[in-house]
């Protein structure tokens, strides 16, 4: 992969940050530097990562000496490689941002204690599309990094973040902000503003319309919201379409993370669409917990009863064992064609990965690296995973 | 068109700068309690089980069945005679094709199960809400088409949210349409979103503090407030980032708005047969490795989830809940059919559910 960034993309539930991390080690692993940025990691991988989830800091995730893990072949290492990690924190990229283009430093304390603002900023929904993207901006414009990967947050749309910029854009237009302006600081030329013949009727009937419903002081902290903004709103739009710019430059590629499951496959292919409609670059595919299960390549629970003998309990536990393994052999096999009919629809020039599924969580870091060591592996089982008919057996390396 | 607007200018009333203590349905920040509020909506009611409560609220992680499990408790509802309301958020239906529906939207569809579905995404509620408020329709639109408006609230924060609950609890309310159902099951976002969803109210009070919008957002966050209103189910698998994360969003549930909570753990797998006899299978020489290696996949797989059980059940009872009674599983299917497996989800669930209120 020679992309300077990569945005992991993909359903709930499916792997996703551990993914974005696993790419990063890989990363390492080949000797280049890369920052990893997730929005909300689990406990468990946050502390893998060296991270501290009350803080946005960078940093180094700790990488593994070659005499302590065996498995890990001496020519996998590269000394230069380095990996980092970061939390993204919403409140404070908000606030980073505002104090770095607000040159006023009345205007900003004006707009920290604005409601609205301080709504804007904190909500789940408001700030962490708009806060993930300005973070990968700064970092990849900042080139201290090789690769910069972006684990997107879990919204309700996988996709929704990607429109954050559009839809600040379209607020922060001067056409809309400069009926906001306050030439003066007299809290009554709200009053004339919404009966004055400054705005056109239908947005002042609107502004009032609003105000029957919100209230005179939320009209008031709008108006305030917006006159403060205003001066940062170049920046802003600026800022909007160089993220926009990143996204859709051959630098970035996106890498579309699903699993083994009919639901999850269904969503990745209409995610792939939408991707593709967009002109996102779609790099990669990772198929996580593709083996759900070990199906021995054919069990003949007749020859096994009859070897039993006429130990009867014995056999008795064979049956419900065969039966166990009927019932996940025709799950399987379901899944299988749900997964060929995605793997044909996909994309051939995207790259196929298929990850199995670990019986125990990732614990540490050295599950990390040994995830992202299988990497190429499984680059190879994806290939192979693009037959007509799926295969019985699922023990392949 | 200039008549339309200067009724609507004498219906607004309010003139810039007038007292806010004019406004209609106040409530100020000392207004009447939460509690008040929401008793004033239900009167004596008192729920005989579980689900016997106007708003049941389905969540939990991402990818564990949520959705599932929401449908196989509106199914439940049906059986036990009452018609309720299958509620999804957002702007796509998950279970259109499921059900054999074309496009679910605003307006409820029966359903095969014997519930209506609906999917209610924010921006529909809010035209709905704008269009009651404003009453007449050219006025609704001149709202809407403006771009100020338009760009507002793409961006206002909790917006969405806010008129998804509206719309929910507006039956109850008595604001509104009338409502033709008076039990709805609803099918959350996950944890963080859904929290979100759920402290909506409270953050546009921080904000406005008059006005309809003020009064609405109150009362919305007095019945999430009742335990008589509403109840969150919460779904969960038995494996670890999943435990960890609902005993997380339970804690924050509980803490915040005191609902009553159920657990479902979902897709469990439990070995087809005791450890004891496995082991004595697997120690027989008639059997060859593969075999063995299944056996013993199904036994780890068991372990890790009896792993899981107890740390979930540690953990509610570190938060004052009693896992014998609240918590309920559902085994895997395998490869049976999904109405199928929302029908015997549901016979699960009743075994569980009708022992708690």
């Amino acid at each position: 992969m020679n992309r300077r960034v990569l945005v992991a993309v993909g359903s709930g539930g499916v792997g996703k940050t551990t993914m974005a991390a696993a790419l990063g080690v890989r990363a390492r692993q080949l000797g280049r530097r890369a920052l990893v940025l997730t929005v909300d990691p689990a406990k468990r991988l946050a502390t893998a990562m060296g991270l501290d989830l009350s803080n946005d800091e960078v940093r180094v995730v700790r990488r593994i000496e070659r005499d302590t893990t065996a498995s890990l072949g001496a020519a996998d290492f590269s000394p230069a490689g380095e990996v980092y990690a970061a939390v993204i924190d919403s409140k404070k990229t908000f606030d980073d941002f505002v104090r770095r283009y607000a040159k006023d430093k009345d205007l900003i304390e004006r707009l920290m204690r604005n409601q609205l603002y301080r709504q804007l900023s904190t909500t789940l929904a408001g700030s962490q599309e708009f806060t993930a993207l300005e973070r990968l901006l700064a970092a990849s414009e900042a080139k201290d990094y090789d690769l910069v990967i972006l684990d997107t947050p879990p919204t309700q749309h996988a996709l929704d973040f990607l429109s954050a910029p559009d839809r600040i854009r379209s607020l922060f237009q001067d056409s809309i902000t400069k009926w906001f302006m306050n030439p003066t600081e007299n809290k009554s030329w709200v009053g004339s503003l919404l009966s004055g013949e400054l705005l056109a009727r239908g947005t002042r009937l609107a502004l009032r319309s609003l105000e029957a419903l919100t209230g005179a002081k939320f009209i008031e902290e709008l108006i305030d919201f917006f006159a403060s903004v205003r001066s940062i709103q170049g920046q802003l739009r600026d800022r909007s379409e160089a993220v926009q710019k990143l996204l859709l430059s051959r630098d970035t590629g996106f890498v579309l993370v699903t699993s083994f499951d009919e639901a999850k496959l269904t969503e990745a292919q209409h995610l792939q669409g939408e991707l593709r409609n967009r002109g996102y670059r779609l790099e990669v595919c990772i198929l996580n917990r593709a083996f759900p299960e070990i199906l021995p390549e054919a069990l003949d629970f007749e020859k096994i009863s009859a070897s039993l003998g006429e130990n009867t309990p014995l056999r008795a536990t064979a049956q419900k064992v065969a039966a166990a393994y009927e019932l996940r052999y025709r799950d399987h096999q379901q899944r299988f064609a749900a997964l060929a009919s995605f793997a044909q629809r996909l994309d051939p020039k995207v790259v196929l990965l298929r990850v199995p599924e670990y019986r125990q969580d990732l614990y540490g870091i050295e599950d990390l690296e040994a995830l992202a060591e299988s990497l190429p592996q499984s680059a190879k089982a994806g290939a192979q995973g693009r037959p007509a008919a799926p295969p019985r057996s699922t023990t392949e390396a | 068109m200039s008549n339309q607007v200067k009724s609507l200018e004498k219906n607004l009333g309010m003139n810039v700068g007038a007292n806010p203590a004019q406004a209609a349905d106040l409530g100020g920040a000392t207004g009447p309690s939460f509690s008040g509020r929401a008793a004033d909506f239900l009167g004596a009611h008192q729920p005989q089980d579980f689900l016997d409560r106007p708003y049941v609220l389905v969540s939990g992680k991402g990818g564990v069945g949520k959705s599932f499990v929401a449908a196989a408790l509106a199914a439940l509802q049906v059986d036990l005679g009452r018609s309720p309301l299958l509620v999804e958020t957002g702007d796509r239906s998950y279970f259109q094709e499921l059900m054999g529906l074309t496009e679910v939207h605003q307006q409820p569809q029966r359903t095969p199960l014997g519930f209506d579905l609906v999917c209610w995404s924010g921006e529909g509620c809010l035209r709905e809400y704008v269009l009651h408020l404003l009453k007449l329709e050219k006025i609704y639109r001149m709202f809407f088409e403006n771009r100020v408006m338009r760009a507002l609230v793409n961006v206002a924060p909790g917006l969405n949210e806010i008129a998804i609950l509206g719309k929910l609890t507006s039956g109850l309310r008595r604001v509104g349409p009338r409502m033709a159902h008076q039990r709805m099951v609803v099918d959350m976002p996950a944890t963080g979103h859904a929290l979100a969803m759920l402290r909506a109210p409270l953050g546009l009070l921080e904000a406005v503090q008059v006005g309809p919008m003020a009064s609405n957002s109150r009362d919305v966050h007095a019945l999430l407030r009742e335990p008589r209103a509403t109840a969150m189910v919460v779904v969960t698998l038995l494996e670890e980032l999943p435990v960890t994360e609902t005993l997380e969003f339970v804690a924050a549930v509980k803490r915040e708005f005191a609902m009553p909570i159920f657990i479902v753990a979902n897709r469990t797998q439990a070995a087809p047969a005791p450890q004891p006899e496995l082991r004595s299978l697997i120690a027989s020489e008639s059997l060859n490795e593969d075999v063995r290696e299944f056996i013993r996949g199904m036994m780890a797989r068991d372990q890790s989830e009896a792993h899981a059980r107890q740390a979930l059940h540690e953990g509610l009872r570190q938060l004052g809940l009693e896992p014998e009674t609240c918590v309920a599983e559902i085994p895997r299917y395998w490869a049976a059919p999904p109405l199928d497996m929302i029908r015997r989800a549901k016979e699960e669930l009743r075994k569980s559910l009708m022992t708690s209120s």
